[in-house]
């Protein structure tokens, strides 16, 4: 009865459906209720007396027809260690980061964005076939990779060189996997951008989208069953938070209660295609909870904020075992600090803003508010480059 | 025609000073389109005429297109008839199959045929299989489109051919255009087949122009599906090839009539149903046989070809044993110079003709 005045609500008789609405049958099942409740199996049930006893859902009975309206407009909120002008807002999320520490994250965010310059000018320019800057979103990458141990597992998409930059891997080694030339250790064989890193366990990167999730969640699972004390963090857009391998992945680190991260990078756009059309709802963070995984948004603009959730998330996700669920998302809702686009010699420049590599990374309003009168330049030493690198096997 | 217009100039000659003006026939400047504008205006055209027909895929609207094949439409057509998708290959081909079955025309655009293999599923068993299981009463009149087989600098996630896999099932139909006019004939014809057509276009190839016939200008031309072309006839070998080799076979061909060897170029358009018939009357003639592809050797193109040549009349036709030049057996890698020598280059199909003919 209840589900005929449910089912005639949601398809009105001018079958106009603006909302698809889902409509959930659950019937009680006396099998699942004796594998569940073994002892419940003779007891009877007065009509005054019932309590839901449907397999799968913990509820309560409601008499009142009331849809759960998708909230987009007061969703999740979003998580921030400092405000724009790089002020601590609340005293007790500093993460005291020793001096060392902060000064490492933003070198590794500028010489990040400095690599991206030069490789992007050399991809219009014709001298690599194919490149994706990380413009805007050098913060998640540093944020989270610092709050991991560096045996930690990363999978990434394709927009985490920030992980490897913060772990240390050499300039050289990008711009020869970039180069495809002599000193590439992957003998050519990937499109730039596409790094992998044994000794810092950073998987190598995978063009088709998605499909690092489900793998991120199995080696996860692996390092459960090993009794390994490892975390995997698993990185991707919200634009391959669309395709069915995401779905999967999910799924499956709840089930499995799998020591893992879901890092969902959100700049607003895949290309050309706008969040709008890319998925509805409360973006990809409302849907952890939907597969039971423990969520939150962060502002992926604050490094600060990335490091305390991620560093958070990492205890969390390594101390589950059995008990409660490891899996933990994050989402990080990215601003137009840097709209990119990926740049093939095929490609005309998209009609998107150009990026704005120029923009004042916060942790520099920070880091000046700190350390007075210091310049960018000053902060860091000018090093002499280590290797002996023949130069001309990077041309 | 000229006699008409003879007719007509004489009286116009002898009336001098009354007019000015004449009819003047001159022969149409020879057109040239890119494959991106022809299959661009293939799809304009049938979206023009019958509004069932629509495009759906990744980037198609608003970007153009990502390798602009769709630059316009979207400003023509609207968000209805031209549609960007989330990034799911297995969600959108899913949907434009079912609304195929529900009466419409879906163009589905996948943005390489790599990652139609998110989709197989749904392309394969439901959409190949469909009418063939429910006793021929569902049609599944889609068209899946994108580019095929390798390109530059992309490596191997995105450069595999895959005129073999999906030429291998019974249920779809598989074209694989090489110039302008192929691409504009062949979109239109799987646009209005009501069988479920791959159609596998070449990333490379879409920036190159050609020469359009006036007949290709037509609102309704067509290539028919299962007909091959024989782009150059010759007298010593027959060299069946499909999508760019037959531009690397006719360079060949180029090559090797200077030293007094003419072979015949077959440009297969299709891959299934392959047009045998042409294949087999090719080889009756030449005696000797070469294919050429771009996929990977082990149960490939050429295997087939081969495998129905000796099952049928031309066997006994041949000197010599047919030759297949494919794509090296390796992942594609990226780097430059391992790019180059992992697909048939014209050097290779001159050497395999050359070994086929015993000189």
């Amino acid at each position: 009865m209840a589900v005929a005045i449910a089912a005639a609500r949601v398809w009105r008789p001018n079958r106009g459906l603006s909302q698809a609405a889902l409509l959930l049958l659950w019937r009680p099942g006396a099998r699942g209720l004796a594998r569940s409740h073994p002892h419940r199996q003779q007891q009877q049930f007065s009509s005054l007396d019932d309590k839901p006893q449907f397999p799968g859902a913990s509820a309560e009975f409601i008499d009142k027809l009331e849809f759960i309206q998708p909230n987009v407009i007061s969703g999740i909120p979003i998580y921030r260690v400092m405000d724009r002008q790089g002020q601590i807002i609340n005293p007790s999320e500093d993460p005291h980061l020793p001096k060392e520490k902060v000064l490492k994250l933003y070198k590794s965010m500028t010489l990040l964005n400095t690599m991206d310059r030069i490789l992007y000018e050399s991809q219009r320019q014709g001298r690599i076939s194919f490149y994706m800057t990380n413009y805007g979103e050098e913060g998640t990458h540093v944020g989270s990779a610092a709050a991991l141990d560096d045996t930690d597992l990363v999978f990434g998409q394709y927009r985490e060189a920030g992980v490897l930059m913060y772990r240390d891997y050499p300039l050289e080694l990008f711009m020869a996997q970039c180069y495809g030339n002599i000193s590439d250790l992957g003998k050519g064989r990937q499109m730039p951008v596409h790094y992998g890193c044994k000794e810092r366990h950073f998987v190598t990167i995978s063009s088709p989208l998605a499909t690092q999730i489900p793998q991120a969640v199995g080696a996860a699972y692996a390092a459960k069953r090993a009794n390994a004390n490892r975390v995997v963090i698993c990185y991707f857009g919200e634009g391959a938070a669309s395709e069915g391998d995401a779905h999967a992945g999910f799924n499956f680190a709840a089930t499995l209660e799998c020591p893992i991260i879901f890092f969902c990078r959100n700049n607003g756009y895949a290309i050309s295609t706008p969040t709008s059309e890319q998925y509805r709802g409360d973006g990809i963070a409302a849907r952890g909870p939907g597969y039971g995984i423990m969520s939150i948004r962060v502002d992926g603009n604050d490094v600060f904020a990335v490091y305390n959730r991620s560093s958070h998330g990492g205890p969390k996700a390594r101390a589950s075992s059995l008990s409660t669920t490891g899996a933990c998302g994050i989402m990080m809702p990215l601003h137009a600090v840097g709209l990119w686009h990926l740049v093939s010699h095929q490609q005309e420049l998209s009609t998107a803003p150009k990026p704005k590599g120029t923009t004042k990374p916060i942790l520099e309003s920070y880091l000046n508010s700190l350390f007075l009168g210091h310049s960018r330049y000053q902060l860091f030493r000018r090093e002499k480059p280590q290797s002996n690198l023949n130069r001309e096997s990077l041309i | 025609m000229a006699a008409v217009s003879g007719l007509v100039r004489r009286p116009l000659r002898e009336v001098s000073g009354l007019l000015k003006r004449r009819f003047h026939w001159t022969a149409p400047a020879a057109l040239q389109v890119t494959v991106r504008d022809a299959i661009n205006q293939g799809m304009d055209e049938e979206l023009e005429r019958d509004e069932k027909v629509f495009l759906l895929g990744e980037e198609v609207a608003q970007y153009d297109g990502a390798y602009k094949v769709s630059r316009g439409l979207w400003k023509k057509y609207g968000d209805k008839r031209i549609i960007d998708t989330p990034i799911s290959e297995m969600g959108f081909a899913g949907i434009a199959v079912g609304a195929a079955m529900a009466g419409l025309r879906p163009i589905c655009e996948f943005m390489t045929f790599n990652f139609s293999m998110q989709a197989i599923d749904q392309v394969i068993n439901s959409a190949a299989k469909t009418y063939y299981m429910s006793g021929g009463f569902q049609p599944v009149p889609i068209v899946f489109r994108g580019p095929n087989g390798a390109s530059a600098g992309v490596a191997a996630q995105h450069s595999q051919c895959f005129a073999a896999w999906y030429g291998h099932c019974p249920g779809l139909k598989v074209v694989s255009p090489w110039n302008s006019e192929d691409a504009k004939g062949l979109i239109k014809s799987a646009i209005r087949d009501n069988n479920p057509v791959v159609v596998l276009e070449n990333e490379l190839m879409y920036g190159v122009p050609f020469e359009f016939p006036p007949e290709a200008q037509s609102k309704d031309f067509l290539i028919p599906i299962g007909k091959a072309k024989i782009e150059r006839q010759g007298t010593h070998i027959t060299v069946v090839s499909h999508s760019r080799p037959v531009g690397h076979c006719l360079e060949a061909a180029a090559v090797l009539s200077k030293e007094g060897v003419e072979c015949e170029v077959i440009n297969m358009r299709t891959i299934r149903p392959m047009d045998m018939e042409t294949i087999e009357a090719s080889v009756m003639k030449t005696n000797h046989l070469v294919t050429v592809e771009g996929g990977w050797p082990q149960f490939g193109v050429g295997a087939e070809i081969c495998a129905r040549i000796m099952e049928g009349p031309a066997f006994n036709f041949l000197d010599a044993p047919a030759v297949r030049v494919t794509g090296a057996d390796v992942p594609m890698p990226y780097a430059k110079i391992l790019e180059d020598n992992s697909i048939p280059q014209v050097k290779d199909i001159i050497f395999a003709i050359k070994k086929t003919l015993n000189i």
